[in-house]
């Protein structure tokens, strides 16, 4: 009896097809090997991985029905503000941490909903415009009603999901609040799930629908589908997923801190990621998540510590500090991979025929 | 509120609507060559302000009477407007051109890219902080006819009245002009190409240059710069923009003035920080009535696109 | 123009049921000034197949575009069975346009009342003041709000009287007990106000070092008619942006389904199916997701649910059923774009079938095919099409595909 042993190509293959399973088992495993992630590293992981579930949200807006969307970080605020008002001991409510994330994303969908009915008919230029701008003025609302958001300071302390329940004697709150592994495993089973949720999304008929309406706005239309419908149904679920994330974000921080991190060069940022890594491509949105925010968060600061240490070395005062220059390194890697790769890192199947087709 | 009180500011509005449609008409013309929204423009403006701030430091260190005061001013005005226009152009031919045939949103990220890279380098130059424009002239009010008018606006006045009419001529009377106004959008394979090529570089000039000027303009009426002022004053030209209908000059200029008035009447009524607030509700609410802007086309219905 | 019509029978045609399908009255439709198509009146029965000719380039497009939404007529109107192809005012409408209108109202009379001083007064005084929060008090609160009374505030260990907004202060003391003793007074004297000018009350506050003590009315004329005029004032500012609001909302609501009245989508679901000249497939998705797609939506439009179930087997099973009868089969799975032309049109055509239409509009399917390939199309349209659903057929001149139908129809110049 002859035992086919699966070959390197098979596992290949399928990998490709399933890239879910590896990447995720190795993340999640990554804290055994590598100890530092329980420390600040850690907290840093899990922030990329928070701006990759609001990514993924983005992408559903951007890359699958196809809509310039410049404002996703306002719903990223709105969700973690949400969720502080309903949880933070200076407010009444007090509610918990999971209901009051139901609560938020279903708010912050509802939100989504209001601002898309009446604009989500407009071209894209014009819808863009229009996200901008609320972006823009849910910074400044965000900033003015000092007794709701807490103004520049934001509502804190914000409770941990868990706390005050107790598992074999140990206080779970605790435990979000002391080793930063725990929030690195809420925020990776989040994103694992919305992972999953896209993916199905993607598959469905309503992704159909999207995909068809950004492809050929008025063969769609002749077919029957309501652009506005359709267009509605991507913003409101980017809008919650980005809500979610937004909790997840304020809830790990806690605090709902500086406003204007919910501002214009957040969702610029988050958009950036998107397109990079490859339009309507969920392993090419989570690369490029990785590289952007990776790049600016981890790479920068520690480049720049160890060219302070050789400068201190060499010439006893330093020079050049790379800090100063991230913008411009940010924006320099930008044009770079624009440049080379227009199409993104990991590009879709159907935005590569889409490429190549329109070349023609 | 009194009236008199409630004019001074329609008048700041107006003024400050002015330069807001200079740099609009940037953002309209660029759109309107290559379909695409330049947004490092409003950071090209505020190098140019960098510029300009240089240029009066050193030949305005001390105020001085209205008459050499203005000749000074359109001096930096000039090459402020030059220095904006050559840094457009290259940003077109290094970043924007080799994306001529790409995909849709990749262009987007260019020039997000160079907004980066020029908010950085205006970091580097003037600082994070606010850096003051010099006093220019010696009495900061005049009264005319019973209202105290503000040097200050005055002189953006002279500014931006004559290079809107300069534009005017541009556009209705030169070659250049009609042939800019009847593209409504080159394809960007033709782009490439002799004609179209060089018309896209004169577009690109006129718009930084239109930025340059302006951006001495914003200087003098808000006596501060910042190097995030691109982004602040980007914000609301590209809402003028698109308020005006986006690829529409006069509309650019309507809408600057629109937004200028609106932003100045809600820092009388509400207080400065509901400012871009009250824009956007007004862009939505008009956006709703009127989808294709003041002066905009409507989208074209039928079979053929 | 005028049009001539060669009426052509063939064997088993159906001739003129009583009311037909499409009626065309006297459409007009311009481009530029020029009229593509002037005064044409066409009457189309059910089960019946048309064949437009017209050598020209534009107006049989723009005929095809004013028919099925794409393009608005000048003049003139087009019947699907009687009834124009406009989205009516149903009573979806109406709640959505309302539901708008209150909802803006509402938002502009929670920025009227400033929603800030409403959250400090109900939701954070309460907890300043060691109150729980129960919905007793929580009404409680707001209806003082909204009545514009005095509250009691605590700033470092001091209880503070104020206005329901937080702006003004009115006394301090240092006793709770005092202090909303002093605040049950000074309410009582503004109530009075209210009702009627009166007496000011005696109310004094000690101020001034301890060397030179000062007495000083805490309420004076001024302060008592502000502050019984601030209920009036709360609740003219609250009224006045809900009906500004309210108007708003439901003009743009209003403005926006004004717009979408006669689209594309409302003729399709109304059963008009249509292919381009130039093929407009969905050029990124296979064949079979380009008819899938289009199946599940005729799904959609058929069930007026709002999360209609979609069958996935029969959908599935539709597709290929469809696909085999274009004889794409062996390309189902590639995408769209890497079709020949044919290819593409048989696509563009089992695409109009699927959507399970009652008439289907065809966009000269004989141009730029060969006669091998035009009398393919003909057959393909000849066995699915011919008798079940109703055709018009749009083409440059007599083609194989045209001379199917059962009638021509020629569009011609004065």
């Amino acid at each position: 009896m002859k035992i086919q042993w699966p070959s390197l190509s098979h596992f290949v293959k399928w990998s490709k097809k399933n890239w879910e399973i590896p990447v995720f088992t190795m993340l999640a495993l990554a804290p055994w090997f590598y100890p530092a992630l329980a420390g600040g590293l850690g907290g840093q992981m899990t922030s990329v991985l928070i701006i990759c579930i609001a990514a993924l949200g983005l992408n559903v807006m951007v890359g699958f029905t196809g809509f310039l969307h410049l404002g996703i970080a306002s719903f990223f605020g709105l969700g973690g503000l949400f969720l502080a008002i309903l949880t933070v001991p200076m407010n009444p409510l007090e509610i918990g941490f999971l209901p009051a994330v139901f609560v938020s994303v279903g708010l912050t969908a509802a939100i989504g909903t209001l601002l898309g009915s009446p604009t989500l008919r407009l071209r894209g230029e014009y819808l863009a415009i229009v996200t901008l701008g609320f972006g823009e003025v849910v910074r400044v609302l965000f900033l003015n009603l000092e007794n709701v958001t807490g103004g520049t300071q934001g509502l804190g302390p914000i409770p941990p999901p868990g706390s005050g329940i107790f598992v074999t004697g140990i206080d779970l709150g605790r435990e979000f609040v002391v080793d930063s592994r725990w929030f690195y495993y809420l925020s990776l089973i989040a994103l694992f799930v919305v992972v999953l949720l896209v993916r199905v999304l993607e598959k469905s008929a309503l992704g159909r629908a999207w995909i068809a309406v950004r492809e050929e706005p008025l063969a769609a239309a002749t077919i029957g589908i309501s652009a506005t419908k359709v267009r509605l149904s991507a913003f409101t679920i980017a809008a919650a997923i980005a809500g979610l994330a937004g909790c997840l974000s304020v809830a790990s921080i806690g605090t709902t801190g500086d406003p204007n991190a919910f501002g214009f060069n957040r969702s610029v940022a988050i958009l950036c990621a998107v397109i990079i890594g490859g339009l309507g491509s969920i392993p090419g949105t989570l690369v490029g998540v990785t590289i952007l925010f990776g790049f600016d968060i981890v790479v920068i600061p520690s480049v720049d510590s160890w060219m302070q240490r050789i400068q201190g070395q060499v010439f006893d005062v330093s020079l050049f500090t790379l800090g100063s220059w991230r913008l411009a390194l940010v924006g320099i890697a930008l044009i770079v991979v624009m440049r080379f790769r227009p199409i993104g890192l990991i590009p879709s199947r159907r935005f590569a025929a889409e490429f190549q087709e329109s070349k023609q | 509120m009194d009236v008199a009180s409630f004019l001074q500011q329609c008048g700041i509005g107006i003024t400050s609507g002015g330069f807001l449609g200079l740099i609009a008409v940037g953002y309209t013309l660029v759109y309107g060559t290559v379909g695409l929204i330049h947004f490092a423009h409003g950071d090209v403006v505020m190098l140019g302000g960098c510029l300009s701030l240089a240029i009066l430091s050193f030949l305005v260190p001390v105020p001085v009477d209205p008459l050499t005061g203005c000749l000074v001013v359109v001096l930096a005005a000039a090459c402020s407007g030059l220095f904006c226009g050559c840094l457009n152009i290259c940003i077109d031919q290094f970043v924007y051109r080799p994306l001529r045939n790409a995909p849709p949103l990749s262009p987007l990220v260019s020039t997000i890219g160079v907004s980066f890279v020029l908010m950085n380098v205006g970091l580097i130059w003037i600082g994070p902080t606010d850096r003051a424009f010099p006093e220019i002239f010696l009495e900061t009010t005049r009264s005319v006819g019973g209202f105290s008018i503000a040097m200050a606006d005055l002189l953006v006045l002279v500014i931006v009245v004559p290079a809107v009419l300069c534009l005017y001529v541009l556009l209705r009377q030169t070659r250049f002009g009609r042939s800019l106004r009847s593209i409504a959008a080159i394809t960007r394979v033709t782009a490439r190409s002799g004609e179209a090529g060089k018309l896209v570089i004169a577009t690109f000039f006129l718009s930084g240059f239109l930025g340059g000027v302006a951006s001495v303009a914003a200087g003098v009426h808000a006596t501060t710069i910042n190097y995030q002022m691109g982004h602040q004053m980007g914000l609301y030209a590209l809402t003028a923009a698109v308020l005006g209908g986006i690829g529409s000059v006069p509309g650019a200029i309507v809408g600057g003035l629109i937004v200028g008035l609106i932003r100045a009447i809600s820092v009388a009524f509400l207080g400065p920080r509901w400012a871009i607030a009250s824009v956007f509700l007004v862009l939505i609410i008009f956006l709703a009535f009127r989808p294709q802007g003041i002066f905009g086309k409507s989208k074209t219905r039928g079979g053929q696109r | 123009m005028t049009h001539r019509e060669n009426t052509k029978v063939s064997e088993g045609a159906v001739l003129s049921p009583d009311i037909p399908l499409l009626s065309i009255d006297r459409l007009t439709v311009q481009s530029g000034g020029i009229p593509l198509i002037d005064e044409l009146e066409l009457d189309v029965s059910a089960g019946s197949s048309v064949a437009i000719i017209d050598s020209g380039r534009g107006s049989k497009a723009a005929l095809l575009d004013a028919i099925c939404g794409l393009r608005s007529a000048s003049s003139g109107s087009v019947r699907l069975d009687g009834r124009r192809l406009k989205q009516g005012f149903s009573a979806k409408t109406f709640w959505g346009v309302l539901f708008t209108g209150i909802l803006v109202g509402l938002l502009c009379a929670a920025a009227a009342v400033d929603i800030d001083r409403l959250w400090l007064a109900v939701v954070k005084r309460g907890l300043v003041v060691d109150e729980p929060f129960t919905p007793a008090n929580f009404g409680r609160r707001l209806r003082s709000y909204f009545r514009a009374e005095l509250a009691i505030d605590r700033l470092a260990g001091n209880w503070r009287i104020v206005t329901a907004d937080g702006r003004e202060v009115l006394a301090v003391r240092r006793d709770l007990s005092e202090a909303r003793e002093l605040r049950n007074q000074m309410q009582a004297a503004v109530t009075a106000r209210r009702t009627g000018p009166g007496v000011v009350p005696d109310i004094t506050d000690l101020v001034g070092d301890a060397n030179e003590p000062q007495r000083e009315l805490l309420l004076d004329e001024t302060t008592l008619d502000r502050l019984a005029a601030g209920k009036r004032r709360i609740r003219f500012r609250g009224w006045s942006a809900f009906i500004c609001g309210l108007f708003l909302g439901v003009g743009m609501s209003l403005a926006i389904w004004q717009r979408g009245r006669r689209s594309p989508e409302v003729a399709a679901r109304a059963g008009v199916a249509r292919t381009f000249r130039s093929p407009r497939n969905f050029p990124a998705m296979t064949v079979f997701e380009n008819i899938l797609v289009t199946v599940e939506q005729g799904i959609y439009r058929k069930s007026s649910a709002w999360w209609p179930h979609v069958n996935k087997a029969n959908c599935i099973e539709r597709t290929e059923e469809l696909i085999r009868s274009v004889g794409l089969i062996d390309q189902s799975f590639s995408f769209a774009s890497d079709l020949t032309r044919y290819e593409q049109r048989c696509l563009g055509i089992a695409r109009g079938l699927a959507m399970d239409p009652r008439i289907l509009l065809i966009d000269e399917p004989a141009d730029g095919m060969n006669t091998q390939q035009q009398h393919a199309l003909a057959g393909i349209l000849k066995d699915v099409c011919k008798g079940v659903l109703t055709l018009v057929v749009t083409s440059a001149g007599n083609d194989p595909v045209a001379l199917i139908c059962d009638r021509t129809v020629h569009l011609s110049p004065h």
